[in-house]
């Protein structure tokens, strides 16, 4: 059985019966294989045919204040078939010295991610270490 | 244009350096219509679409008189090798973006600079 519902067509092509949630399925399979958990992207744009998130815990990054070593790297994907459209966000949210901070890529294409996200991981992890310097974290 | 919302905060953002733009994507709800804008004085790399000055640095206001709520967002963004990269601090009160505005920039700013393949590796 297929589903026909042209989001499979979004560069993404092959799909699993499988699969709980919908959309950009090769790149969900390629983030499943490389450790990442799809969860459900609850709070999406009724335009938005990905009905998914995907998460990984990250080891090297420095500690949350409020989620102590559970800081998160997540995969928001965006498709829209009618325009043949498909993008993600790559995103690290927490908290340092008292604020609030995310950071993301965003408007990537999920082909450049499968291709880059070790590099992208690195820059991110590397921009949320530097928020506040160590030895004000050690002080 | 007329630009409404979080009067004291505009008026203490101008006065130290900042531009004011209308905000037409500011949401339904939000009650201010604007925000603040200004080049960054610490040394910072580029965007790569821009002409090799400091980057910019951004204030998005919220305000919800309602609920008695307001926040602001302080974020500065841009194309580092190739691809976009947003670095925000968000939900901050009012009062303390006035406070910690030198020390929020800092932070954001170094977290910018972190970003590029030199610094990584």
């Amino acid at each position: 059985m297929t589903r026909q519902n042209g989001l499979n067509q979004i560069g993404q092509g092959g799909m699993s019966d499988n699969m709980k949630f919908h959309g950009l399925d090769q790149f969900q399979e390629w983030l499943v294989n490389n450790g990442f958990t799809i969860s459900e992207n609850a709070g999406r744009s009724d335009y938005n045919e990905a009905d998914w998130n995907a998460c990984r815990r990250l080891t090297s990054a420095r500690e949350c204040e409020t989620n102590g070593s559970k800081v998160l790297l997540w995969i928001k994907p965006y498709a829209y078939s009618g325009i043949n459209y498909a993008s993600c966000e790559v995103v690290i949210i927490g908290e340092a010295s008292g604020l609030w901070f995310e950071l993301k890529v965003y408007v990537v294409k999920p082909d450049e991610l499968m291709r880059r996200l070790p590099e992208i991981e690195a820059k991110l992890v590397a921009a949320w270490n530097a928020l506040v310097p160590i030895d004000a974290e050690n002080n | 244009m007329h630009f409404y919302g979080l009067n004291s905060l505009r008026e203490h953002l101008v006065e130290n350096g900042f531009k004011i733009g209308e905000n037409p994507d500011n949401g339904h709800h939000n009650q201010t219509n604007w925000y603040a804008y200004r080049q960054t004085n610490i040394e910072s790399r580029p965007c790569e679409t821009t002409n090799g000055e400091n980057i910019d640095l951004y204030i998005y206001p919220f305000a919800y008189t309602y609920v008695r709520e307001s926040a602001c967002e302080v974020e500065v963004r841009g194309k580092v090798d190739g691809v976009w990269i947003m670095v925000k601090a968000y939900s901050i009160s009012i009062y303390e973006v006035m406070r910690r505005l030198p020390d929020i920039e800092s932070k954001l700013i170094a977290a910018w600079n972190a970003l590029s393949d030199d610094a990584v590796k």
